[in-house]
């Protein structure tokens, strides 16, 4: 209302021919809102300092792309490793695929790496159906000036927190497919004057079990199949009042203990891994000033892990100084019960009053203690336990400082300096700074510099676990670190269209990975350089269909003498075909290379492979109403994940063909 | 099949094109029965996309543009005719042919052509949007002269002209 009296006020003084100052600044508060926007939704995002790929909900949808894994291996140089209980793990560019922590995850602005492995991989099964868009930075740094990453930070939206823009979604979703899949959820929000509500839920559930062949103690057990099911719900709440704001997100995991927890295949079909995860983050923003805005939150993080596997078959061995050989003739069992706690405190200001500035500043503080720290091992099918402490520290203390600014140096050049002072209580303090340069040489072709010098702490498993389990720690290990160059350009011919090339080369020290010697023990290892490139190309056709390929390119090393566990080529490349308004094909068809192996692992290089999936979208839209059919690997192509040195010989046996169908309906 | 847009590119200009005609210094001479205009002109193809964009502009003015009734009218290409006297023009692709004559009509009867992309500065059309670092109202003055219309003083001020 007081926007129309304005408009009035404002035509009058402009038939009266005064100078429309006023009218000036509606105009140009138009303008910045829509900059605004589209910055906070990444649809700039090639004209902005960063290095990003975006992906949103409707393409992953008509692609039958199911969970968020899935949709990282769309992202140019991004693969995934499998490790210990099948923990499968984002690597970026090939960079030490043996770490879990060297990508960030943040689910709608919050952090989820735990300490224990600085993992998050119990979210990589967040259905997409619940996922607005997933923003993928290659390289240091992300999008958030709070939080360093290493090789890469992925960031989740998800529709029950999307940001300015359309209404929120309210929808009912469903599927299930091969394995006894089944799925279903929610998204639903409510806005009562000032009072935003959203929520999102879903249950999901399968059956699956991959082919394990030989283990590491080929003499002992019976087992031949890996279990992998999956048993996984989480509830997402929001709300928003004035300045105020509440989110949280309470997720369990519970599934099959997989390749083991030390490689070992288990014949106990009880053995499990459960996890538990809440987050809860509160915030106040607010005006300090005009052009200063001031935001004051607090968070809290949680995660409960229970595990029960027999990590050594009846009748097999292991050296356990100062006794020698010991053999275990009834196994021998691990059951984990782990519970860490982080609290977080931070104020951060944005400053857009000074022209030509956007500057992002802020302090923040975290309290992290463990509040379950208990290994059993039981040597006689678990009728008894003898208990010990898992990790041998009991918290950390982090504060740091950060600051940005993106200054636009004129129309087509802008530049973003940065710099993130941390504080640790168990490691050595880091100073992280960023350059990034962009120039926009026209609208058709934009070119960008980027130096950023980032770090990963060591997780508590690396620096803290103690006892005789198949991994050992190192509690002097300090922080890895990275200096990253990279150079992108994009020629963007049409307004859909557009190619990307950018230029990489890391430089990585006082990596942090274990040797396959007894005991294996996580140490800083040395430095290793990588250097690449990844492309893509992007084209919008008649009738809307889309057209997708990208190719990516890594040398160097990640490891003592070889890029291990990283394919040097791979390349992605999908076609979305609209053959009516309402219905959709689609194929997806992804090309991983050979795979080489540490140095002192004989075994032959992992083959490379093709996979292929195709998808049908049907859409009829008065009742906002959809089905979709895919079918993954439709040639049943087979192909593995490779495996340490000395556990599984014939690596880790990936899923044959597959089929999903997905039911949606808005409201 | 469907047009494909840019839906934060639509609502920029469904929130700034009116505000845009309001700076025409002969706006009061396109005023029908106090009413003032604007043509959505668009293919069959172009169906969905004008009317999201008519529906996005009729919810921020609610049919009122300062003290004047404000309306959005849908016009098919095929219905587009000479005797069309909206007091300004958007379409959302000025390269096809069939379109032509909408930027003709603009030009004579010296009423704004807004368009969807400025890459149709080339097909004639006067002034478009564009959202990248930040967002720019593009003025296409190889073609102003043609249009002769004049525009406040305040309106060079923001707007990025196009050589």
């Amino acid at each position: 209302m007081r926007k129309v009296l304005l408009f009035i006020s404002l035509f009058s003084i402009l038939c009266a021919e005064e100078s429309g100052e006023e009218f000036l600044k509606l105009l140009q508060g138009d303008l910045k809102k829509y900059s605004q926007i589209a910055t906070e939704t990444k649809q700039n995002v090639d004209y902005m300092p960063y290095i990003v790929s975006v992906l949103h909900n409707k393409e992953l949808t008509q692609l039958g792309i199911l969970s968020l894994r899935e949709a990282l291996t769309l992202v140019p140089g991004v693969d995934i490793s499998v490790g210990m209980a099948g923990v499968q793990n984002p690597i970026f560019r090939g960079s030490n695929p043996f770490a879990m922590g060297q990508s960030k995850l943040i689910i709608d602005g919050v952090v989820v790496n735990d300490q224990m492995f600085g993992a998050y991989n119990q979210y990589l099964d967040m259905p997409v159906d619940i996922i607005e868009r997933i923003e993928v930075v290659r390289g240091p740094g992300s999008l958030l000036s709070s939080v360093n990453a290493y090789a890469g930070s992925i960031h989740v939206i998800t529709k029950a927190n999307k940001d300015a823009g359309p209404q929120k979604e309210k929808s009912i979703f469903a599927a299930f497919g091969s394995d006894d899949y089944m799925m279903g959820g929610f998204v639903a929000s409510h806005q009562e004057g000032d009072l935003e509500l959203s929520s999102d839920l879903f249950y999901q559930r399968h059956d699956r079990e991959l082919y394990a062949g030989v283990d590491r103690f080929p003499a002992f057990g019976t087992a031949e199949y890996a279990p992998l099911w999956l048993r996984n719900y989480a509830v997402g709440l929001n709300a928003a009042y004035k300045g105020f704001y509440l989110k949280g997100r309470f997720a369990k995991n519970e599934s099959g203990i997989s390749y083991g927890q030390s490689f070992s295949l288990s014949d106990d079909l009880s053995d499990h891994l459960d996890v538990q995860n809440n987050s809860l983050e509160v915030g106040y923003g607010f005006d300090m000033a005009e052009g200063v805005k001031g935001t004051l939150s607090v968070g809290y993080f949680d995660e409960w892990r229970e595990m029960q596997n027999e990590v050594m078959p009846d009748g097999s061995s292991m050296m356990m100084p100062p006794m020698g050989m010991v053999t275990f003739p009834n196994g021998r069992y691990l059951v984990i019960d782990y519970a860490e706690q982080t609290f977080k405190e931070r104020f951060e200001v944005k400053v857009s009053a000074v022209e030509d500035h956007m500057i992002t500043t802020g302090v923040e503080f975290s309290q992290s203690r463990i509040k379950e720290n208990t290994a059993k091992v039981s040597t006689d099918n678990l009728q008894t336990l003898t208990e010990e402490d898992l990790l041998s520290n009991s918290g950390r203390e982090h504060a740091s400082f950060y600051i940005d600014d993106l200054i636009d140096i004129d129309e087509k050049t802008s530049i973003q300096l940065g710099a993130k002072f941390d504080h640790f209580s168990d490691v050595k303090d880091q100073f992280s700074p960023r350059f990034a340069l962009v120039h926009r040489y026209d609208d058709e072709n934009i070119y960008k510099l980027i130096y950023t010098r980032s770090y990963r702490e060591p997780s508590w498993r690396e620096q803290y676990l103690i006892g005789s389990h198949y991994f050992s720690a190192s509690e002097g290990v300090e922080s890895e670190s990275v200096d990253a160059y990279e150079a992108a350009f994009i020629h963007k011919f049409g307004i859909h269209n557009d190619f990307k090339l950018n230029l990489f080369y890391l430089n990585n020290q006082d990596q942090i990975y274990f040797e396959n010697m007894n005991p294996r023990v996580f140490d800083n290892r040395g430095d290793h350089e990588l250097y690449g490139l990844e492309s893509e190309l992007s084209l919008q056709l008649a009738q809307g269909d889309k057209f997708y390929l990208n190719y990516s390119y890594v040398d160097g090393e990640n490891v003592s003498g070889a890029l291990a566990n990283s394919a040097q080529h791979m390349a992605r490349a999908y076609y979305i075909h609209n053959l009516t308004r309402e219905l959709s094909l689609s194929s997806l068809v992804k090309y991983v290379g050979e795979k080489e192996r540490t140095q002192d692992d004989t075994r032959d290089n992992v083959d490379d492979y093709i996979t292929a999936d195709i998808s049908a979208v049907y859409r009829y839209e008065p009742e906002d109403l959809s089905i979709s059919l895919s079918v993954k690997n439709i040639f049943d192509t087979t192909y593995y994940l490779p495996s340490p040195d000395g556990t599984y010989p014939g690596d880790f046996e990936q899923a044959g063909t597959s089929f999903l169908v997905r039911l949606s309906k808005g409201f | 099949m469907a047009l494909s847009v840019d839906p934060l590119l639509l609502q920029a200009q469904a929130s700034i094109f009116p505000k845009i005609m309001l700076l025409d210094n002969a706006i009061s001479n396109k005023i029908k029965a106090n009413r003032l205009v604007l043509d959505i002109v668009h293919t069959d193809a172009q169906t969905a996309s004008a009317t999201k964009l008519k529906s996005v502009i009729d919810t921020e003015y609610n049919n009122s543009l300062g003290d004047l009734r404000f309306e959005v009218r849908l016009v098919n290409i095929k219905d587009f005719g000479a005797e069309e006297d909206a007091a300004a023009y958007y379409v959302f692709d000025a390269s096809l042919p069939s379109v032509k004559k909408v930027v003709s009509h603009a030009k004579s009867a010296q009423r704004i052509c807004f368009g969807y992309s400025y890459k149709d500065f080339n097909d004639g059309i006067l002034i478009s949007l564009f959202v990248k670092e930040k967002t720019y109202i593009y003025l296409n003055k190889s073609v102003l002269h043609q249009y002769a219309v004049k525009f406040t003083p305040i309106f060079y001020r923001i707007a990025k002209v196009i050589e």
